[in-house]
C-alpha cells in the first residue's frame, strides 16, 4: 500500500507546486519563488525542499525536466522541475478548499476588510 | 566552512536522499550563501538550516526514492518479450539480515513441526458433536459398515419373488430376497460363505443383484469384510425420519425401471438404508398391486 504523503497536502509542497504554475523551476529558483509569494514567511530550506520535491515526484504531481537550453551553456547542471497536469488540478482543489475556508472567515467576520 | 558542516549535516539524512540530492543540495546552500552575505543574513541562515533538519528530517526518510522507470514488456527487436529490472540497487545489509533471519526462523519452526506429530483435533468452530457426514465418513475410516446380509448369506437361496413377498418393512430385517449365485435368475453372481454382499436392484431385470465383496464397484457400494456389526449412528441417521441414510460421496440412484413404480434415489448403500429403502419399495409395489383389484 503505497504512504499517502501528499493527504493532505503539506503546506511546502502546496507553495512549490504554486511557484511550479508559473513555469519550470530549478532547486534554488523554487525556494526564492516561495520566499517571495509568502512575503518572506516561508524560507525552504535544502532537506524540505527537495524531500517535498521527491514526495510531489513519486505523487506524480510534479516531473522532472530537461534544463532549458538558453541556460545551460554557461550556468551549472540544474535539475528543472515542471508541474504535471495532475499536479496543477490538486494545486486547484487544495485552492479551492483555501478559498471555502477563506469564505467561512469571511462569513464569520474574523478577516478584516484588507482581506476582503 | 559552512560548506562543509553543511556537508557533514548531510549525513544525517538517508543515503538514498544524498545520492539523488547532495549536489543540489550543496548548490543550494552554496547559492545562498553567496546571495545572504552579512552578520544578520549568516544567522538566519543557519537559523533556517537549522530548522530545516528538524522538519525534512522526517519526511527524508519517509520517501522511497524509487527511481521512476517505465516497466514495460516491450517486445524486443526479435518481438520477444522482456522484462526491466526496475530496482538496480544492490540489497542492503540490514535487509539481507532481517531475511536471512526470518528464513532461519521459519526453517527451524518447519522442523519442529515435522518432528512432532501434532493430535487429530476437531476444526476450529465445529461443534462438539460430528455432523452426519463426519460420522458417516469416520465409520467409513473404520471400515466396519452395517450389512446384515452376512447373516443371510448363511441361510439357504429362496427365489426372488418369494423372498419379496416375504420381507415386511418394519422392523429392518436381514434381506430374504438376497440370491444365491448358483441358483438366482438374473444375478451377476453372489460369493457366498465369509464374504458379504449387499443386495442391489438392477434397472433392466428389477430383480436383486449381489456383488461380492471382492469385486464389488467402489464407487457406488459400500461393503465390508470385517463382522456385520452396524453403527449406531448410521442406523440412527438411516431410522431417522426426513433425514435417509446421508453419505454424498457414496450415493446410488436405484431405479426401479418404469415410471409408474416407485423410485429411491439418493441414497447410499449402506447395509441398513438398503434394507430399509428395498422394503419400502416393495411395500409400494404392493399397494399398487392391490389398488387395480380395488
Amino acid at each position: 500500500m503505497p504512504k499517502r504523503k501528499l493527504d493532505p497536502l503539506p503546506s511546502a509542497a502546496f507553495q512549490i507546486m504554486l511557484a511550479l504554475a508559473a513555469g519550470d523551476l530549478h532547486g534554488y529558483a523554487i525556494m526564492r519563488q516561495v520566499e517571495e509569494q509568502t512575503g518572506g514567511r516561508l524560507r525552504l530550506g535544502p532537506g524540505t525542499l527537495y524531500g517535498s520535491i521527491q514526495a510531489l515526484l513519486e505523487g506524480n504531481l510534479v516531473e522532472e525536466v530537461g534544463q532549458p537550453e538558453e541556460t545551460g551553456t554557461h550556468q551549472e547542471r540544474r535539475r528543472y522541475y515542471r508541474l504535471t497536469t495532475a499536479g496543477r488540478k490538486q494545486a486547484r482543489a487544495e485552492a479551492e478548499k483555501m478559498a471555502d475556508t477563506l469564505r467561512v472567515a469571511r462569513a464569520r467576520k474574523i478577516l478584516r476588510g484588507d482581506y476582503v | 566552512m559552512s560548506k562543509k558542516m553543511y556537508t557533514r549535516l548531510l549525513r544525517l539524512y538517508p543515503s538514498r536522499f544524498r545520492k539523488q540530492y547532495e549536489e543540489e543540495a550543496q548548490q543550494l546552500i552554496h547559492d545562498r550563501l553567496r546571495d545572504e552575505t552579512g552578520f544578520f543574513n549568516r544567522i538566519r541562515l543557519w537559523l533556517d538550516l537549522a530548522t530545516d533538519l528538524i522538519t525534512g528530517l522526517p519526511q527524508a526518510y519517509r520517501n522511497s526514492y524509487v527511481e521512476k522507470q517505465v516497466a514495460s514488456l516491450s517486445p524486443n527487436i526479435e518481438g520477444v518479450p522482456s522484462f526491466k529490472v526496475l530496482d538496480t540497487e544492490p540489497l542492503r545489509s540490514g535487509t539481507i539480515l532481517v531475511g536471512g533471519t526470518m528464513t532461519l526462523c521459519a526453517i527451524v519452526i518447519f522442523g519442529f513441526v515435522l518432528s512432532h506429530p501434532l493430535a487429530y483435533g476437531p476444526l476450529s468452530g465445529s461443534s462438539k458433536k460430528p455432523s452426519a457426514i463426519e460420522s458417516v465418513l469416520e465409520n467409513v475410516n473404520k471400515a466396519t459398515l452395517p450389512d446384515t446380509s452376512a447373516s443371510t448369506t448363511q441361510q439357504p437361496a429362496k427365489p426372488a419373488s418369494q423372498a419379496a413377498s416375504v420381507n415386511t418393512p418394519q422392523p429392518l430385517p436381514p434381506p430374504p430376497f438376497l440370491p444365491n449365485s448358483s441358483n438366482a435368475p438374473g444375478s451377476s453372481g453372489v460369493a457366498a460363505g465369509p464374504q458379504q454382499a449387499i443386495p442391489i436392484r438392477t434397472q433392466s431385470s428389477n430383480k436383486p443383484l449381489a456383488y461380492p465383496a471382492a469385486t464389488a464397484p467402489s464407487a457406488g457400494f459400500l461393503v465390508s469384510a470385517t463382522p456385520p456389526q452396524p453403527p449406531a449412528q448410521i442406523n440412527a441417521l438411516a431410522q431417522e425420519p426426513g433425514t435417509g441414510c446421508i453419505a454424498p460421496q457414496l450415493q446410488y440412484k436405484a431405479r426401479t425401471g418404469t415410471h409408474s413404480e416407485p423410485t429411491v434415489s439418493g441414497t447410499s448403500v449402506t447395509g441398513a438404508c438398503l434394507q430399509r429403502h428395498d422394503a419400502a419399495v416393495r411395500h409400494a409395489r404392493r399397494r399398487m398391486r392391490r389398488s387395480p383389484q380395488r
